[in-house]
């Protein structure tokens, strides 16, 4: 009997998973597209797939849905910017903030949709979102901060600096996926990182780093948490203008 | 981005957007027009600034790309160094006007740091640091 039930449970678990998946990954298709405010719990079935029954098994509402997409997009990516980062932890300061804004970018030219709904569309939730909001955009924080070794008057920077410049990469992002530019967010990684640099290791040596280090960039291998739903893509071509690209 | 719902939002600051953005106007040095309109961002605070607009954006990346015509702006920067900061800086000061701190004098000057480093250096950064608020 137990022999039996182990693969049988394993079945249901991993259609769990794929259902959570594909709604998950359906409302943030939605939302890119529409914006939250207009997105349904009628929609997201339709789109995913799956049952009412099925959706609220899974979460109680849009809401709680929508958080779910934010805090798994927003978690799996500074996890693999986490352990890239590990991964270079024997490179200079500057090669791994070159590296975490270059797979940052990375990232959300991989998955524009995502992107759009996570960064552009999540404040207009809500109350509930402002807070999270509000830490992703500090996302980079700790790894700047460590910037101020490298200037003899680091101690003397304003303590918001970091703030300021970790907002400015999620900004600048954020304005580029809203006119649906997130393919040439790459164009732009160099001057992002020289705005960085410069802060901790002055203009000249911040523009020589930015050159050499965007040029230098590997394309690492990508993978989201929400695999797409078979032909969805291609019908949000051209309504946000990104080159989204669907991922296994 | 779908034009239904945002718009509600722009509609309710574009206007005090042109009005606070295009009075320092008056002065001609650039750090003086930034620094007026900064502080002119943070006093006019209200729920209705509960997410900077796209237009009130527009405004102030504007303001800040001004910089490249300062002397000493580097010529590798582009309008990208003034989106980057721009949309930083008023998304700090609508957070500080949610959150009700900190004190303005010590809200902009570090944001105005910020935004001239990169256009008028080090030195013309830290002044900043030192310049007291405009009267109100």
């Amino acid at each position: 009997m137990a022999v039996n039930t182990a693969p049988a449970a394993v079945t249901r678990a991993s259609a769990h998973r794929d259902q959570r998946r594909r709604i998950l990954r359906a409302i943030a298709e939605l939302v890119a597209k529409r914006g939250y405010a207009d997105v349904t719990v009628e929609l997201i079935v339709k789109r995913a797939r799956v049952s009412y029954k099925t959706f609220y098994k899974h979460f109680s509402g849009k809401e709680e849905c929508f958080i779910e997409l934010f805090d798994s997009a927003s978690g799996s990516t500074e996890k693999a910017i986490r352990e890239r980062l590990e991964e270079a932890k024997g490179e200079g300061w500057s090669d791994r903030v070159v590296l975490a804004l270059g797979l940052w970018i990375e990232r959300i030219v991989a998955e524009p949709l995502i992107a759009r709904a996570v960064i552009v569309e999540a404040p207009t939730v809500g109350p509930s979102m402002l807070e999270r909001y509000e830490r992703a955009t500090k996302a980079f924080v700790p790894l700047f901060r460590e910037g101020r070794e490298l200037n003899p008057r680091g101690a003397e920077l304003p303590a918001t600096v970091e703030d300021t410049l970790s907002g400015s990469v999620f900004w600048s992002a954020y304005q580029r996926l809203i006119v649906g530019e997130a393919d040439r967010l790459p164009e732009l990684l160099p001057e992002l990182i020289e705005l960085v640099l410069r802060t901790y290791l002055g203009q000249a040596e911040a523009a020589r780093i930015a050159r050499a280090g965007s040029a230098g960039q590997p394309t690492p291998a990508l993978t989201w948490q929400f695999p797409p739903v078979q032909g969805s893509i291609e019908a949000f071509r051209g309504s946000t203008g990104g080159a989204a690209r669907e991922t296994g | 981005m779908p034009p239904g719902k945002r718009g509600n939002r722009d509609l309710s600051t574009t206007r005090f957007a042109s009005a606070t953005l295009a009075r320092p106007a008056v002065t001609a040095d650039w750090r003086d027009r930034l620094r007026l309109s900064a502080y002119a961002l943070y006093r006019r605070r209200g729920n209705r600034f509960a997410f900077p607009a796209e237009a009130e954006m527009g405004r102030l990346v504007d303001l800040i790309d001004e910089g490249r015509t300062e002397q000493e702006a580097p010529a590798s920067l582009t309008r990208v160094t003034a989106e980057a900061l721009g949309g930083a800086i008023l998304h700090e000061l609508h957070r500080a006007a949610r959150a009700g701190s900190p004190p303005e004098s010590e809200l902009v000057p570090p944001l105005m740091y910020m935004a001239v480093l990169p256009y008028a250096g080090v030195e013309a950064a830290a002044e900043e640091l030192r310049t007291p608020p405009p009267p109100t």
